[in-house]
C-alpha cells in the first residue's frame, strides 16, 4: 500500500513537472507570434490574423482573409485583377487601401496601390497579417490610407529548416512552392521562397465567346538580415487572362495580360537605442494588356480589332524616422520622399500607335510628418499625428500640397479597451487618373475625406466582442462620367459603418467567430447610394492531430450583385509533426456573392453575373526537413 | 514617475510586455537546474542570450568558464580552449550537430525545440528525470 502511494505521488509530481515544461514551451510558443511584437493599436482599428489563424483557416491566398473583412470585401474588376473597392466598370478602385511585405508598400506607382499586383497573393512565406483600417498612422505610408495590409514574412531564426508545399485543385489548379531560412555561424539570418501557381477558373460564356480568368504566377522572395540591418528582394511575375477585358465596348475574342514586378530593400536602424530608422526601396512593374475582337470594336468606338496596352513604372522611396522619448511623450518625427516615373502611352490599335501623350511622366512626393504619443494616465493615451505633403509633377502638370490630420485616444483597462479616432484627409488623385490621356484628367482635385472611428472592446480568456462604428464625408470624390473620364463629384459622399463581432474561446484551441457588419454609402452624383450587409460564422476546432476549419460569409445589398451565401470548409491532419495533409473546399455550394460585369455596352448593355469566389476543391500536403 | 508610466503603457500597447523573454528565461532555468542540479546555476554566456540577460534573478551570471556550471553556446567561437570540457548547452540546433553540447533550446520549423542527446549525457554522467524522457534522443 505504501509503495503504492509512493508510487502515485511520484508519478503525480512527474506528471506535474512534465506538464510544466511541456506548458511552458506551448505559453513560449503562443507568446512569440511575431504578431505580438509588430501590432501597433494606436495605429488605427485594426484586426490581426496570427500565424496559428492563418495555419488553422487553411489560408492560401490573401483572399481567404479580405473576402470576410468588415466594411469591404475581394472583389476583382473586371479584368480579373484584385480591386476591393470595385465600384466602376472601367476605372480601378482601390488606390486608398495599401499594402506592405513587412515594411515596404508594395505598389504600382501608376494605380497607387500594390492591390493590384498582390491582393490575392499565395501567403505560404507570411507569419502573420496586420489589418487597420480607419485612416491609419502616417508612419506607414508615404501616401495616405483608408486600409493598410500588412504581411509579414517568416522569420529566419524561428522557421530554420526547409518547407515544401504541392497542392492541387478544380480545374487543374496546383500550387507549389519552397521556403528554407537559417542563420549562419555570423549571425547572418536568410530566408528564401519561391512559389509557382497556376490559379484556373471556370470559363464562362456570351455571345458565342468564352472568357477566362486563369493566373499564373511565379514569385520569388529572399531576406537577409544581420541585426538591424536587413535586404529584401521581391520578384512577381503574373501571367492572366483578361475576363471581359479593358474595354465594355464589345466582348474580347481573346485578351491576356503580362506583368513583372520586382522590388528590393535596404532598412536599417542607428543610434545605440535604435531610434533612427532608415529606409530604402526601389522597385519596377511593367506588363502588356493585348486584346483581339472579332467582330470589330463597333465604328462609334474606333472600329479596331486588336487593341495593346503596356505601362512602364518605377519607384524609388527614401525614408527616415527618429524617435523621442520625454517626460510623458514619445514622438516620432519623419521625412519621406518617393520619386515615381512612369510611362502609360504607346496604346496601339490594329498595330497603330495613339499619338496622345500622357499629361506627366514624373511626380515625387515629399511627406513630413510627426506624431506624438501622450500618455495622460497609465491607462489613458492620446495621439497627435500631422504630415504636411508636397506633389512635385513634371510637364505642364499642377502640384499638390495636401495636409493630413489625425487625432487619437485610446482608454486601455484590464479587461475594456475604447479607441477613438478623428481623421481629415487628402488624397491625391493617382497617375491613371490625372495622367492617363483618355479616361485621365490632369485638372482633378484632391479628395478630402473627414471622419472618425469608435471602437469598444472586451476581452477576457474565453470571450472577445468588439464594436467598432465609423463615419466619413469625401467630398471632391472621384468617379467617371459618361465619357468615362475621370471628375471630381459635385455631391460629398457620406458614409456610414458599424461593426459587432464576437469571439468565443471554448475549449483550449477551439473558437467560435460571429460577426456582422453594415456600410452605408449616400450622397455622391451618381447612383452609388447603397447599404450592404457581411455577416460572418467562423469555427475553428481542434482534435488532436485534426483542425478542422468551417466559415459561413454572407453579403448582401451590395450593387451589381446578388445576395451570397459563401460556405467554406477545410480539415488538416498532422501525419507527424513535419508531414501534414489537408482538403479545403471554397465557396462549396456555389451560392456566393456574384458579380454582374458588362460583357458590351453596345448597342445595349448586357452583363455577365460570376461569383467573386470562385467554387473550388484543393488537395495539398506539405513537409518540414 | 510618468515616463515610466508612459514607457509601460506604450510598451504593453504597442509591443505587449516581454513575456516570451520571461517563459524562455524559465525554460533556461528548468533545463539548467535539471543539469546542474542547483536551484540557482551559475551560467557563462559569450554570446548574450537576451531572455537570460533580461530575467537573469534565477541565475548566477559568471565571466568565465571556469566558475561555469553550464556554458551556452550560440557560435562555435563561444566555446573557448578553456569551455572546451565544461557542460555545454546549445541555443541553436547546428551546436548539436557542430559541437558537443549535450542538448539545445532552440527555434526551428516554426517552433521552439528541447533535444538532448543520451551518448553526451552519459558521458557527463548525467541522469536526467522522467519528465526530461520525451526530448532525450539518439545522436544522428
Amino acid at each position: 500500500m505504501r509503495f503504492y502511494l509512493f508510487f502515485l505521488l511520484t508519478s503525480l509530481v512527474t506528471s506535474l513537472a512534465a506538464e510544466s515544461l511541456d506548458t511552458l514551451l506551448n505559453e513560449y510558443k503562443s507568446e512569440s507570434e511575431l504578431s505580438k511584437k509588430t501590432k501597433d493599436e494606436n495605429a488605427g482599428n485594426l484586426i490581426v490574423y496570427t500565424r496559428n489563424d492563418l495555419e488553422r483557416m487553411q489560408v492560401e491566398s490573401l483572399k481567404d482573409l479580405l473576402k470576410s473583412q468588415r466594411f469591404f470585401r475581394y472583389f476583382e474588376n473586371r479584368e480579373g485583377e484584385p480591386d476591393l473597392l470595385n465600384a466602376d466598370p472601367l476605372s480601378y478602385s482601390s488606390k486608398s487601401i495599401k499594402i506592405y511585405l513587412n515594411n515596404t508598400e508594395l505598389t504600382n506607382p501608376i494605380a497607387g496601390t500594390g492591390i493590384i499586383l498582390f491582393g490575392n497573393i499565395a501567403m505560404d512565406f507570411i507569419d502573420h497579417v496586420e489589418i487597420y483600417q480607419g485612416f491609419p498612422s502616417f508612419e506607414f505610408a508615404i501616401e495616405p490610407a483608408l486600409v493598410v495590409i500588412k504581411l509579414y514574412t517568416k522569420s529566419p531564426k524561428k522557421d530554420a529548416g526547409c518547407r515544401i508545399k504541392a497542392l492541387v485543385g478544380t480545374n487543374g489548379s496546383n500550387k507549389e512552392n519552397i521556403y528554407t531560412a537559417d542563420v549562419t555561424e555570423n549571425n547572418v539570418g536568410y530566408f528564401l521562397y519561391a512559389n509557382h501557381e497556376d490559379d484556373n477558373r471556370y470559363k464562362r460564356s456570351a455571345e458565342d465567346k468564352t472568357f477566362k480568368r486563369d493566373v499564373h504566377t511565379n514569385h520569388f522572395y529572399a531576406s537577409f538580415e544581420k541585426e538591424a540591418t536587413k535586404l529584401e528582394l521581391n520578384a512577381l511575375k503574373i501571367k492572366r487572362d483578361e475576363f471581359l477585358g479593358a474595354l465594355p465596348y464589345t466582348p474580347p475574342l481573346s485578351d491576356e495580360k503580362e506583368q513583372s514586378y520586382f522590388n528590393a530593400t535596404l532598412s536599417t536602424k542607428l543610434l545605440s537605442d535604435n531610434s533612427l530608422s532608415l529606409h530604402a526601396d526601389y522597385l519596377r512593374t511593367s506588363g502588356d494588356y493585348k486584346a483581339t475582337y472579332s467582330p470589330a470594336v463597333p465604328a462609334l468606338y474606333g472600329g479596331f480589332s486588336t487593341f495593346e496596352q503596356p505601362y512602364d513604372a518605377q519607384a524609388l522611396t527614401l525614408l527616415a524616422k527618429k524617435e523621442y522619448h520625454f517626460v510623458k511623450h514619445s514622438l516620432s518625427l519623419g521625412l519621406q520622399f518617393r520619386h515615381k516615373l512612369f510611362d502609360l502611352d504607346n496604346i496601339k490599335r490594329d498595330g497603330i500607335e495613339d499619338t496622345t501623350s500622357q499629361a506627366y511622366t514624373s511626380e515625387d512626393i515629399y511627406s513630413l510628418f510627426m506624431e506624438d504619443s501622450y500618455a495622460v494616465t497609465d491607462n489613458d493615451l492620446l495621439s497627435f499625428s500631422l504630415m504636411q505633403q508636397f506633389y512635385k509633377r513634371n510637364k505642364k502638370m499642377k502640384d499638390e500640397s495636401p495636409q493630413q490630420l489625425r487625432l487619437g485616444y485610446i482608454k486601455s483597462l484590464q479587461h475594456f479597451t475604447a479607441k477613438t479616432f478623428l481623421n481629415r484627409q487628402q488624397l491625391v488623385p493617382e497617375p491613371y487618373m490625372t495622367a492617363e490621356a483618355h479616361i485621365g484628367n490632369p485638372d482633378l482635385d484632391p479628395e478630402t475625406y473627414t471622419g472618425g472611428t469608435q471602437e469598444f472592446s472586451y476581452k477576457t480568456t474565453k470571450h472577445f466582442a468588439r464594436m467598432t462604428l465609423g463615419y466619413t464625408q469625401i467630398k471632391d470624390f472621384l468617379l467617371s462620367d459618361t465619357n468615362a473620364v475621370i471628375q471630381n463629384s459635385h455631391k460629398a459622399l457620406n458614409t456610414y459603418a458599424g461593426a459587432l463581432e464576437y469571439k468565443y474561446y471554448f475549449r483550449e484551441s477551439d473558437e467560435l467567430h460571429l460577426e456582422a457588419n453594415i456600410l452605408k454609402l449616400e450622397g455622391s452624383d451618381i447612383a452609388m447610394d447603397s447599404t450592404h450587409f457581411n455577416y460572418v460564422f467562423r469555427m475553428l476546432n481542434n482534435f488532436s492531430k485534426l483542425n478542422i476549419f468551417n466559415e459561413l460569409v454572407i453579403n448582401k445589398g451590395y450593387r451589381n450583385n446578388q445576395t451570397g451565401y459563401d460556405y467554406s470548409l477545410g480539415a488538416k491532419y498532422a501525419l507527424t509533426q513535419d508531414l501534414k495533409i489537408a482538403f479545403k473546399g471554397e465557396n462549396v455550394f456555389n451560392k456566393g456573392l456574384k458579380r454582374d460585369y458588362l460583357y458590351t455596352i453596345f448597342p445595349t448593355a448586357k452583363s455577365l453575373a460570376v461569383p467573386v469566389i470562385e467554387q473550388k476543391f484543393m488537395l495539398s500536403m506539405e513537409y518540414l526537413f | 514617475m510618468k515616463f515610466f508610466s508612459l514607457l509601460i503603457l506604450l510598451g504593453t500597447i504597442l509591443f505587449g510586455a516581454n513575456e516570451d523573454l520571461r517563459l524562455e528565461s524559465s525554460i533556461y532555468y528548468t533545463i539548467a537546474k535539471e543539469l546542474s542540479g542547483k536551484t540557482r546555476p551559475k551560467i557563462y554566456m559569450r554570446s548574450n542570450v537576451a531572455s537570460i540577460q533580461h530575467f537573469s534573478s534565477n541565475f548566477e551570471i559568471v565571466n568565465s568558464c571556469d566558475d561555469a556550471d553550464i556554458v551556452l553556446v550560440t557560435y562555435k567561437k563561444n566555446i573557448t580552449a578553456q569551455c572546451k570540457d565544461k557542460l555545454l548547452f546549445g541555443t541553436r540546433y547546428k551546436t548539436l550537430l557542430k559541437e558537443p553540447t549535450v542538448g539545445a533550446f532552440f527555434w526551428q520549423k516554426g517552433r521552439p525545440n528541447i533535444l538532448f542527446y543520451k551518448s553526451r549525457l552519459k558521458k557527463h554522467g548525467i541522469t536526467l528525470s522522467k519528465d526530461f524522457q520525451k526530448y532525450i534522443d539518439n545522436e544522428k
